[in-house]
């Protein structure tokens, strides 16, 4: 199905008039499915799930009047049939995608169309106490460890998506480590859509629980199957205490009738780490928002992507980072490349609190623009309030160096083959920020083969 | 360094206190309070304008009475009734002066309280000055020396009646009518500005200067300034702005158009010092100001330097629209708050031309319990090939009660063209303010040494005249930030 992100033209200054339409994802089937979600039969879920609903009928989805979407129209959402996942059997899925298989060495939990698939799951050798399991199925088993964490972060007042996943959310990874737990290889979290042939949208709701001093490496993959449109639109809530560190590497490499909105929510404590990269270079329209809120001292959050738009994508990144307490630090590093056609749109927030004194944060945003016909909107921005900090960002937007190709021609390199390998330096200095070489490696081959389409295999 | 230990004398000599404050005691015509039509069409009747100078004020009016408050700045403040103030406030007078001598005394005796001492600056300073007292344009010095090379410098009312063409040929066509809620408000009620017009191949022998000085109570200051540079012209132009210390809040909500054609450059100098408010915030002008100029020729340049040191509320983006091929914008900004003032202000840098330039260097300072935002703007247009802009934005905190905020956009559709942003926030070092001490320095003269040169950038591109002033003031803002 062709869709086209340039469904309206850019909205004038001032805000129009309210639509009378009714949001999309409401219609009489979306309804009627709460009752058959699982865990339909908790109150409090059930409270959760109708606060949320009644929340996001009043806001509907964002629109172009709220500052952070001015740059990113989802209007061609609602010309969409979205059909609930949630309660659709998962099609025949019965291999992975190559690359999924290969990305990672270790345990692996699959969800297609947002429902876990134990059949290609790999969950054996999990040391004593590890819990990795499916929201569904400890909604049946479980409930009360939910309760005690879903929607604790990701709340969804003034956030209509995560609203929007809140009201049908009904799968998803759940993680919790014990205390002083560290997992040795990487989990993966797979994760696959096959609409088949009506459009679906998919909400899943991920947790991830790490006690005091426990550490693990979460990487997340997304694709899909076939060139039916569908609506991802995934809320993770990350809770890490004193001293435990997630690495959280994601690939999201979805079809190009995706859409697909990811909401990252990490409440970090004393001494913890979160250390995040995204690469996206999928869907019609990909937008990763990063909350972190650093609440314990010497808490470190390190968020970085790279990005790469070819003609008709529009890839987001939208961060903010807290600092809510003192000494605390954070560090951004996102490089992002642009074909012609294509766009790219940046909004970082470093916010210094009050009283958090000390506090080291700085961010950076470069941008490569391949061809006319590339777009970069880019706000970095600091918020600060307390005055011994050290705060910094840059921004960047432009082609490449001549002198550092001309460099490369002088040598004997012909102009494209020197483009490419300068075009894979710049994405590659964001990349370098993975710490684990294994999987610094795969993401760097995932660059290289987006670059392959661009510019061809290398001679 | 010299400019300290006055700036110390003078802090000693004002008692800390805003040197402004005063109020002068004259007689006033006032239009009735509120805001209509009749009101437009009684400002209009008392300059004896046009028709079609009227019915644009008009059609701005009704345009107005369907625009929303912007409420996007980081600012705060209680909704203004815009019904509970004079819109026109002029010294009464019968006609308008001919020359200094027909000035009523006490006005300028204000003025040289203010430090511009008209007739001095007409003998000996050389700077032509354009003195706007509450609503009318009062005197403009030196006037006969310019026309004599053809350059128009009056009261925007004068030009109106005198030069209407080139007025209605450039009046709005940068700031249009319906640009946003305080331009229109200011198209709808303006009462008067300077209009300055540079002709072909005129480099202006000095530098144009207007002060700015509301002294009503309960009345706003819409003045409009337009600017136009023919063709190679040159000109440099100074604005300064006080008011007396009064508990309400005043509003001021002017307009600036700057035009400069092939190979022109305008120069916009502005030494911001209308009253902020005591230190609980009380009172203090509300500063909505919206300066633009559009560099329409090739190789043209228009330079905005700003010093803003008061105001309780600054709301303020000098903007640069880069059309000419080979065209320069540049932005230099220094904004002080302290107590609890607040400032939301920056630029926007519109690259439509190829080869355009621009640079934009912003030094935010906030003490007490103030809030100093940056926002601002670059956008390289699909048509601005190899166009360049470097943005630098420092931030420095006083005390850890007052609030420093970068927020700037950047828009690019042209891979040739190159955007560099980059910004800092930190705050006075112990180590530095120990070094200062050391050597025998009081800390208010230390915090004025060091955030002087944290601002040097941005004041050594002041003219002379307001550079020490600049610098004074400095020191002047930030008196009781420390120790």
């Amino acid at each position: 199905m062709p869709v086209s992100l340039k469904s309206r033209p850019e909205p004038p200054d001032r805000p129009m008039l309210e639509n009378a339409m009714p949001p999309p994802l409401l219609s009489d089937r979306h309804a009627a499915t709460a009752a058959r979600l699982p865990g339909s039969g908790l109150a409090w879920l059930g409270d959760l799930r109708g606060q949320a609903l009644a929340s996001y009928r009043a806001e509907g989805l964002p629109t172009r009047k709220l500052e952070a979407w001015r740059k990113t129209p989802l209007d061609h959402l609602a010309g969409l049939d979205l059909a609930p996942a949630e309660l659709t059997a998962p099609p025949a899925v019965d291999t992975l995608p190559p690359w999924q298989r290969e990305l990672v060495q270790g345990p692996s939990i699959v969800f297609v169309n947002g429902h876990h698939h134990p059949g290609l799951s790999r969950l054996s050798g999990l040391p004593d106490g590890v819990l990795i399991d499916s929201l569904a199925h400890l909604l049946e088993h479980r409930p009360a460890l939910i309760e005690a964490h879903i929607g604790r972060l990701a709340t969804p007042k003034g956030h209509a998506l995560a609203a929007l996943n809140a009201a049908f959310m009904g799968d998803g990874l759940v993680v919790r480590l014990p205390a002083g737990i560290r997992l040795d290889q990487p989990l993966h979290l797979i994760n696959i859509a096959a609409p088949g042939a009506g459009a679906i949208a998919i909400q899943p709701r991920h947790l991830v629980i790490l006690e005091a001093g426990a550490a693990m490496t979460l990487v997340e993959s997304h694709t899909g199957l076939g060139d039916t449109a569908y609506f991802a639109n995934a809320v993770t809530e990350i809770s890490l205490a004193p001293k435990a560190r997630l690495r959280h590497i994601k690939a999201q490499l979805e079809t190009p009738a995706a859409t697909h909105l990811a909401s990252v929510t990490v409440s970090l404590g004393e001494d913890a780490l979160y250390d995040a990269f995204t690469l996206n270079s999928g869907a019609l329209l990909a937008r990763q928002e990063t909350y972190v809120d650093i609440t314990g001292r010497q808490g470190e959050a390190r968020v970085n992507g790279v990005y790469l738009a070819a003609a008709g994508q529009q890839q987001d990144n939208v961060t903010r980072i807290v600092h809510d307490t003192t000494d605390s630090l954070s560090r951004q590093n996102f490089r992002g490349v642009i074909d012609a056609g294509g766009k790219g749109v940046f909004q970082g927030k470093i916010l210094v609190k009050r009283h958090a004194q000390r506090t080291d944060g700085h961010q950076l945003n470069r941008v490569l623009l391949l061809a006319p016909g590339a777009r970069i909107d880019a706000k970095p921005e600091l918020e600060i309030y307390a005055d011994d900090v050290k705060c910094s960002h840059g921004a960047t937007a432009g082609e490449l160096d001549e002198d550092a190709l001309f460099y490369l021609c002088a040598r004997g390199i012909p102009p494209a083959a020197a483009r490419r390998m300068l075009t894979e330096a710049f994405a590659g200095e964001a990349v370098n920020e993975i710490a684990d070489q294994t999987l610094r490696q795969s993401f760097m081959a995932l660059v290289r083969s987006w670059l392959d389409t661009r510019f061809g295999a290398p001679a | 360094m010299a400019a300290d230990i006055e700036t110390v004398e003078q802090v000693q000599s004002v008692g800390a206190d805003y040197k402004y404050g005063f109020v002068t005691d004259i007689e006033v015509e006032l239009a009735p309070k509120g805001l209509n039509e009749d009101i437009i069409r009684f400002i209009s009747a008392k300059k004896s304008e046009p028709e079609w100078l009227l019915a644009w004020r008009l059609k701005a009016f009704r345009h107005w009475l369907t625009m929303e408050e912007p409420n996007w700045a980081k600012v705060g403040y209680p909704p203004i009734d815009y019904q509970d103030a004079y819109y026109y406030a002029a010294p009464k007078t019968t006609d308008g002066p001919k020359s200094l001598d027909e000035v009523d005394p006490k006005l300028l005796e204000t003025y040289e309280k203010l430090g511009i001492p008209l007739r001095e600056q007409e003998f000996l300073a050389g700077v032509a000055v354009d003195a706007v007292f509450d609503s009318v344009s009062v005197a403009t010095t030196y006037k006969a020396k310019l026309e004599e090379q053809g350059i128009i410098f009056c009261p925007i009312s004068e030009a109106v009646a005198n030069y209407p063409e080139l007025v209605k040929k450039y009046l709005g066509s940068i700031v249009p009518y319906s640009d946003n809620f305080f331009a229109t408000l200011n198209s709808a009620v303006f009462t008067d500005g300077s209009f300055v017009y540079i002709p072909k191949g005129v480099r202006c022998p000095m530098e144009l200067s207007t002060y700015f000085r509301i002294n009503q109570a309960n009345t706003g200051q819409f003045e409009r300034t337009l600017i136009v540079a023919d063709e190679g012209a040159y000109v440099s132009y100074l604005e300064g702005c006080t008011a007396p210390m009064r508990d309400e809040n005043q509003l001021h909500a002017a307009v600036v158009e700057l035009i400069a054609h092939d190979d022109a450059e305008i120069k916009y100098s502005t030494v911001q010092n209308w009253y902020p408010g005591d230190e609980e915030g009380r009172g203090g002008i509300y500063n909505f100001v919206t300066k633009r100029g559009a560099c329409r020729g090739r190789n043209s340049k228009i330079a905005w330097t700003q010093v803003e040191t008061g105001s309780a509320i600054t709301w303020k983006y000098p903007s640069c629209i880069l059309q000419g091929d080979n065209s320069v914008g540049e932005f230099y900004s220094v904004a002080i708050t302290n107590n609890r003032q607040q400032a939301d202000t920056g630029t926007k840098m519109i690259h439509i031309g190829k080869n355009t330039t621009s640079r934009i260097v912003s030094k935010g300072i906030a003490a007490g319990r103030s809030d100093s935002t940056y926002r601002g703007l670059v956008r390289m247009q699909a048509g601005a090939t190899n166009a360049r802009n470097h943005t630098q934005c420092d931030s420095l905190l006083i005390g850890d009660q007052s609030g420093a905020h970068t927020v700037p956009y950047i828009e690019s559709t042209n891979p040739s063209a190159r955007v560099e942003h980059e910004a800092t926030t930190s705050r006075i070092s112990d180590d530095q303010l120990f070094y200062c001490r050391a050597r025998g320095l009081t800390s208010e003269e230390a915090v004025s040494l060091i955030v002087n040169g944290f601002c040097r950038e941005v004041l050594q591109t002041l003219p002379m005249e307001f550079a020490v002033e600049a610098q004074k003031l400095v020191g002047i803002s930030l008196e009781g930030s420390v120790g």
